[in-house]
């Protein structure tokens, strides 16, 4: 019955689009609108769109558009939508449906590449910007994939479940998927004047230069080493704080010792960064002023080895909570059965711990620990960034990955090397997830995460 | 368990020994706090005299004067920046995120499958900084707007759809959606009406998670903020320490108070930090469920 109904209210079926040829036409009508506009001495120039077809010389000569061929493919697809619209009825008409929004997804793709691109179209052109030509042109592309999503929706190939799907897929889809396709800025020699799909390639050149330098194995072992310590050190504490808050036979007290344990969790590594300081500073540190006095002064900024320890320090100090939260859960789930049965079999306190306890929470453990050997590859850049104040003199020990690509992205601005470290990092710390998983997957099928 | 009287002499002495070790981890928590706040109260000249320090030689409320009587204009914007990314962001999020999760939760959903693993790897696998950093720049135009605080990376994340899809695979039974339907009820009403209001407990601990991120949020700022007009308190605090400058930068064009270096930048952490602190005995209860939430494995 609803499927009559929605039939005789909404006839998609045999017959001509006149929306989708409308869409199609004013498309069209677009390449005779401002594609872009700039201001000379108080006077707006627009550029048509048809103008970058045939190339066009205005004011005496100073400003130029040679022709770009390439804008002549917004008609293709213009074309092909008009004849979508008139020919619709010969199609399967969800075939039709896909067919407009791929054609919507090339017309707004186009148009947005030519917004960024129109620098290197006109580069006689200061401040030039963008016309609404050019917007309406992307607009009309966004309508036409929401027509053609609406066919498919009547034709129940879109169900109302995927319209949830959209907006946070989307999200991903640009946030996570599109940077993937960044890859390749790694094997590209980029100039930011030509864009990023113009720049020459350039080979294994990025990484040939990362890898001949010291850095790139100082960063590496700084990254896993560090891992390494705060996966062995942040787990056990978690564990005997864990233990700690479980054994515990003051209910409020327990509360408030977790409580104040997790709090600092709850801050930023800037304020983290500011504290550390507040203790360690050469001048004015609490423990070089109060503590050590004239004669023991450490300047913590400069001296290299002190670093690790205090590191994997303020790292336990932030994590402890979240360990132990984590640790206490899965120990208080334990059924209390067990330690009665075992103490009336004369087992001490230990004996229960490392009988009872450890075994019990060892799915716990081993899933924990999975997580963070996968993520061997990733340092908290705040960490390693704030809590050192970012010091040159000791970089050797601080920098991990994440750091050194922040530096030579934003700093040094030496892009080759930024994305032959940022692409070494994806790359290989997947590798490490996938070998963990196999690893996991052959030893405890269920403790596998995919 | 026991009760109290019950207790034998190595029950006590347990007991005991296990609030001494939790005892010295309370204090080690605390005290750093309290380090950074008595410093923001301290006289700049007892700072330059005897350090930082747990009770000021010298008690003052210079650098607060500073920060809000000198300088409003710089602090109140800067917070009223992060509150206003903060409340924006933890909205979007939760209009957006909770909608994937319970699309991919479905049983009924066909492609549920399908997106539920492109969602699993964008945690497995990612572009890196410097891909995304171009695409935010270059072809969304984000530098120094403020989508740069709201968009990259921090409007949720794989993970957290998987631990909401889990919670409502587990606490909302399709028969619940069917008798709706039976009813009458579409999908939009379905989600608002019933899906929701059962899930609040998970969307209040996921918007927290969410919030304090947008909150303590730095990262974002360093990388696509340039403009001292643009900065939050974290942004802020993060400038002062790349570059002394910014201190002085942030009071207005004409000081009319000198500028008490030491102390100052500890008042701003203090500010940055007290909202968080005065907030914490009550979203406590979510935040810790937020973490056991976290560590079970989907």
């Amino acid at each position: 019955m609803q499927g009559k109904l929605s039939r005789s209210l909404l006839p998609v079926e045999n017959k001509r689009l006149l929306d989708v040829m409308l869409l199609g036409i004013l498309s069209a009508v677009t390449y005779f609108l401002p594609f872009a506009r700039y201001t000379h001495r108080k006077v707006v120039y627009n550029f048509n769109g048809y103008f970058f077809l045939t190339g066009r010389t205005i004011l005496n000569q100073t400003v130029e558009i040679t022709p770009v061929p390439a804008i002549a493919l917004f008609a293709i697809p213009i074309i092909l939508t008009i004849l979508t619209g008139l020919l619709f009825k010969k199609f399967p008409p969800k075939r039709g449906g896909v067919l407009i929004i791929i054609l919507g997804i090339i017309q707004f793709g186009l148009a947005v590449i030519t917004m960024t691109q129109l620098k290197n179209i006109m580069p006689g052109v200061r401040d030039v910007s963008t016309g609404f030509g050019l917007f309406l042109m992307a607009v009309l592309g966004l309508v036409l994939i929401v027509r053609g999503a609406h066919i498919l929706y009547l034709h129940r190939v879109i169900t109302a479940i995927d319209l949830f799907v959209i907006p946070g897929g989307l999200y991903l889809l640009i946030n996570n998927y599109f940077p993937m396709l960044g890859l390749i800025i790694a094997f590209k020699n980029i100039d930011y004047s030509v864009g990023i799909l113009a720049s020459p390639w350039f080979g294994l050149k990025n990484f040939h230069y990362l890898f001949t330098t010291a850095d790139a194995w100082i960063i590496t072992r700084n990254t896993v080493l560090y891992n390494l310590s705060f996966i062995v050190v942040g787990n056990i504490t978690g564990i005997i704080v864990g233990i700690c808050l479980a054994n515990l036979l003051a209910k409020r007290m327990r509360k408030f010792y977790q409580t104040s344990i997790l709090l600092p969790q709850l801050i930023s590594y800037v304020i983290v960064g500011y504290i550390v300081f507040a203790f360690l500073s050469n001048e004015a540190g609490f423990i070089n002023r109060t503590i050590l006095g004239e004669e023991g002064h450490i300047n913590f900024y400069a001296t290299r080895n002190v670093w690790p320890p205090l590191l994997i320090f303020v790292n336990t100090w932030k994590m402890l909570g979240y360990n132990t939260i984590i640790y206490m859960s899965s120990i208080v789930s334990i059924d209390y059965n067990l330690y009665e049965a075992a103490a009336i079999d004369g087992a001490g306190r230990f004996k229960k711990i490392f009988k009872i306890t450890l075994p019990m929470i060892s799915p716990t453990i081993i899933t924990l620990v999975i997580i963070q050997l996968g993520r061997m590859f990733y340092s908290d850049f705040g960490l390693f960034f704030q809590v050192p104040m970012n010091t040159g003199l000791l970089f050797q020990v601080t920098q991990t990955i994440d750091v050194y690509v922040y530096r030579m992205l934003m700093i040094q601005n030496r892009l080759g090397m930024a994305s032959a470290a940022s692409f070494y990092q994806s790359i290989v710390g997947f590798i490490v997830v996938f070998f963990v998983n196999l690893v996991v997957r052959k030893v405890s099928r269920e403790n596998a995460l995919f | 368990m026991e009760l109290r009287s019950k207790l034998t002499l190595g029950d006590k002495v347990e007991q005991t020994v296990l609030h001494i070790i939790l005892i010295f981890c309370t204090l080690s928590a605390l005290l750093p706090f309290v380090l950074l706040i008595m410093s923001s109260f301290t006289d700049e000249q007892a700072i330059r005299l005897a350090g930082y320090n747990f009770w000021p030689a010298k008690w003052s409320l210079y650098a607060y004067e500073w920060l809000f009587v000198a300088n409003l204009d710089g602090i109140v914007r800067a917070y009223g920046l992060t509150i206003l990314v903060t409340v924006i962001g933890t909205t979007l999020s939760m209009l957006v995120a909770p909608m994937l999760a319970y699309a991919l939760s479905r049983r009924d959903y066909k492609r549920a499958t399908l997106f539920s693993f492109l969602v699993f790897f964008t945690i497995i696998f990612n572009g890196g900084m410097v891909p995304s950093y171009m695409m935010w720049t270059t072809l969304f135009g984000l530098k120094n707007t403020i989508f740069a605080y709201l968009f990259p990376n921090l409007l949720f994340n794989g993970f957290l759809i998987m631990i909401m899809k889990n919670f409502f695979q587990q606490n909302i039974h399709p028969a619940l959606l069917e008798s709706a339907r039976i009813d009458g009820a579409g999908e939009l009403k379905i989600y608002f009406r019933i899906v929701m209001p059962l899930s609040l407990p998970i969307l209040a601990t996921i918007g927290l998670m969410v919030g304090l991120a947008y909150w303590n949020d730095w990262v974002n700022g360093l990388y696509y903020i340039t403009q001292s007009k643009m900065y939050t308190i974290q942004v802020t605090l993060n400038q002062i320490l790349l570059n002394s400058q910014a201190l002085a930068a942030m009071g207005s064009a004409v000081p009319t108070l000198p500028l008490p270096s030491n102390t100052v930048r500890m008042a701003i952490a203090v500010v940055g930090t007290i909202p968080i602190l005065l907030l914490y005995p009550f979203f406590q209860k979510y935040y810790v469920k937020g973490i056991s939430l976290g560590g079970v494995k989907e």
